[in-house]
């Protein structure tokens, strides 16, 4: 028999298909995370993954196009993942419309009122209870508790389609630089990063303006530790200059670039190498800042302009008394290979032997990090958080469940119905429908949790249930006990 | 006090806490076996004696430190087993059905507290990256999430012993649907904490450093747990998965957050590696 397009639109739509395309766009989106992307990665880092990972899957890679799964085939499984949370959030909408519209209606379980109790002394139990009117027929009515709690899978999805388009274009719009400066180094837009993410076109950050380190300003805790870094910087245009400062968890926002502090910063240490002819060469050492006074920062540094490697170590204070120190202590160690030709231990202004050279300390000027990002799409992203949070309550905090009348041959049926974890609110239940002929008799279990017999309280309630102001209050009570 | 008198101090009150805890754990599982009213009145005078006290210590350390209990390894136990209780306790005003798990509750409380009296109770402070208000948030909403995980982990556990074991004394514990129930309503609200505290740490990262994600291990440890968390609420949702196989999978999903939590930061270096390592 030829298969309906109703039929292709079910299969297309069905919760099913909707699972195994999100799952296979998650499992893209890790793979687009874990192997460099062309246009984004440098071939520099394509090729140290290759050499980490190993040809042969790197080879895999390359030819099942996971390097491009935002530039290649692959982006069609997305596209219709995204097709299919949107098909599953117009649905979800479809069934939250559906039930906040719906008629009263008995359900084939309904039981009789009792004939000892009203209808107005259930709807005042209903009333107490939180219930709210939602609809009215010629016969019917329909209370329901957290009606919003329809709406609860709906927001949910909405959250989760909006985060992911917004994380598409954060990440797709991303350019991000870092670079370290010294005290008055100049940062200019066409200078290479030392670290940079590019947008999905390949395009790398260019800032609008030249970047001057001015002053790096770090505050320690008694203890030693660091309690805040923060960078004073110019921004420069051939029109104007601005001075800004920005620190660890205080960026700031530039022409729609955003600047951090990172929280890496050190000494650059400048050494004068001398020899024998009296020639100098300068070498300039970037140490990061020690933790404590007594725990060296440590690095090695090659191809310096001396042949020779130079092992460093940085102490903040040669006196080892304060973290913010302008006296700090450098020790180099000059090697060729694993054979120590000579080391120094050098203060502010000093010089001594070094192997073949006399080394002097020229200057240690601070250096700061600072990453520059440029991206679009955070509001949106925020507005997604916010949507998955509010649907997240109203499924698992306030889930909905229903009581409703039908008027049948002068008297009413009651039926009551409740959504996810119904046996977490059974006692409501209970209570709900003692006032009917089936007197919500439950079985042991539920009788073993509060400490008492509902069915026994169900019953007790239900003999006083045509007092009907005394009879609601008690129940409430015993609820209340558990 | 000098910061060393509060630290001695906030720790003997902490002993004197996890007694107490004790205490209220031995009238709770009599209370629970025996179903002895008075037993288990007398276990949640007990707990909120001993939470009262606990706290106490937590502020005393709290103004010494000059931050929240999130640096040291004490005092992180200290304040996920203040949480964990408190977030139980309102769980059982809220949902008297819950009752009965505080005989795993409680046990686990005790015993974070006592692991983290024997933690080195040193000061650390706080490093200017994690100076933000989306930091206390992070922390807390994840604080919260294993709160209300420990007592899916308790109604789960209860499930399993109800299912499986023949003794006189399980009479007084809930149905295995009952406890079913339960496990898998917290579970849902751990599992929506645990989402939020993944997105205001996020949120935290992006206006500290400019990204939202590093892969750094805590971080995708604690995003493996939630999609595991997210796998179990799946299979009962859609698959039908309940009692006593849904509580077999929870304990799995449990211990797997327990080692995201407090295990990968000590193995792995990681950003939280000076959050977590004492």
């Amino acid at each position: 028999m030829p298969t309906s397009r109703a039929t292709i639109r079910t299969r297309l739509t069905s919760r099913r298909t909707a699972q195994v395309l999100i799952g296979f766009a998650l499992a893209l989106v890790l793979i687009a995370i874990w192997v460099p992307q062309q246009g984004r990665a440098s071939v520099a880092e394509r090729e140290a993954w290759a050499t980490r990972w190993g040809p042969w899957l790197a080879a895999a890679v390359r030819f099942l196009g996971l390097d491009r799964v935002f530039s290649g085939p692959w982006l069609i499984i997305l596209a219709l993942a995204l097709v299919a949370m949107i098909a599953a959030m117009v649905q979800s909408f479809r069934v939250a419309a559906a039930r906040t519209r719906a008629a009263p209606e008995a359900s084939p379980k309904a039981s009789a009122l009792r004939p000892d109790v009203s209808a107005d002394d259930l709807r005042g139990l209903l009333r107490r209870k939180g219930y709210v009117l939602m609809s009215r027929s010629a016969d019917g009515e329909r209370y329901v508790k957290y009606p919003w709690g329809y709406w609860g899978g709906f927001v949910l999805h909405v959250g989760m389609v909006t985060s992911l388009l917004a994380i598409l274009a954060v990440v797709g719009t991303e350019q991000r630089g870092g670079v370290g400066l010294a005290l008055g180094q100049t940062f200019r837009p066409q200078d290479a990063w030392d670290v940079q993410v590019r947008d999905w076109t390949g395009a790398g950050l260019r800032l609008p303006w030249d970047v001057r380190l001015d002053a790096v300003r770090p505050t320690f805790w008694p203890t030693g530790e660091l309690r805040r870094l923060e960078s004073e910087l110019t921004l420069f245009t051939p029109k104007e200059s601005r001075p800004v400062r920005v620190g660890v968890n205080s960026s700031i926002v530039v022409d729609g670039i955003r600047i951090y502090q990172d929280s890496r910063f050190g000494r650059a240490f400048v050494v004068a190498f001398t020899d024998a002819s009296g020639a100098t060469t300068q070498v300039a050492m970037r140490l990061l800042h020690p933790p404590d006074l007594s725990t060296p920062s440590r690095d090695t540094f090659e191809d310096v302009g001396i042949p020779f490697q130079v092992d460093a170590k940085y102490l903040p204070d040669a006196d080892m008394d304060s973290m913010a120190s302008e006296e700090p202590l450098l020790t180099l160690r000059l090697r060729k290979g694993a054979r120590v030709v000579g080391e120094a231990r050098l203060r502010a202004g000093q010089e001594a032997r070094l192997g073949p050279y006399r080394a002097a300390l020229v200057a240690f000027p601070w250096w700061s990090r600072i990453i520059a990002v440029s991206q679009r799409g955070v509001p949106l992203l925020s507005l997604g958080f916010a949507l998955i949070l509010v649907g997240g309550a109203f499924v698992y905090l306030t889930p909905f469940r229903e009581t409703t009348l039908v008027s049948r041959e002068g008297s009413f049926t009651v039926s009551w119905k409740g959504s996810r974890f119904a046996e977490t609110y059974a006692d409501e239940r209970v209570a709900i429908l003692s006032f009917t002929e089936a007197r919500a008799h439950e079985p042991a279990a539920n009788e073993d949790l509060a400490g008492g017999a509902p069915t026994q309280d169900a019953q007790a309630h239900g003999a006083r249930a045509g007092r009907a102001q005394r009879g609601g209050r008690e129940s409430e009570e015993r609820d209340r006990r558990g | 006090m000098g910061v060393a008198q509060s630290i001695e101090t906030s720790i003997v009150i902490q002993w004197v806490a996890v007694i107490v805890y004790v205490v209220a754990t031995i009238l709770a599982v009599v209370g629970v076996a025996f179903d002895d009213r008075r037993a288990k009145v007398g276990s949640w005078i007990a707990a909120a004696v001993g939470l009262t006290a606990h706290g106490a210590a937590l502020v005393i350390r709290w103004v010494a430190a000059g931050h929240g209990p999130y640096m040291a390894r004490h005092e992180v136990l200290s304040s996920d087993a203040w949480v964990v209780l408190a977030a139980f306790l309102v769980a059982a005003w809220l949902f008297p059905k819950v009752r009965p798990a505080s005989i795993v509750v409680l046990p686990v409380t005790f015993l974070m507290v006592a692991l983290a009296n024997l933690q080195d109770p040193a000061i650390k402070r706080l490093p200017p990256t994690l100076s933000s208000i989306w930091l206390t948030l992070h922390i807390s909403f994840y604080k919260i999430a294993f709160g209300t995980m420990v007592i899916a982990l308790g109604a789960s556990v209860l499930c399993l012993i109800k299912a499986r074991a023949r003794a006189p004394w399980t009479g007084g514990l809930p149905a295995v649907d009952a406890s079913d129930a339960l496990a898998y309503r917290f579970a849902g609200i751990s599992f929506t904490f645990w989402a939020i505290g993944m997105l205001a740490g996020a949120i935290w990262a992006y206006f500290a450093w400019g990204a939202f994600w590093s892969w750094d291990p805590v971080e995708t440890w604690s995003l493996l747990t939630w999609l595991l968390f997210g796998f179990y609420l799946h299979l009962r949702r859609f698959y039908g998965w309940k009692e006593e196989r849904a509580a077999v999978l929870y304990l799995v999903c449990f211990l797997v957050a327990v080692g995201a939590v407090f295990f990968v930061g000590y193995i792995e270096a990681s950003l939280h590696s000076q959050y977590f390592r004492s």
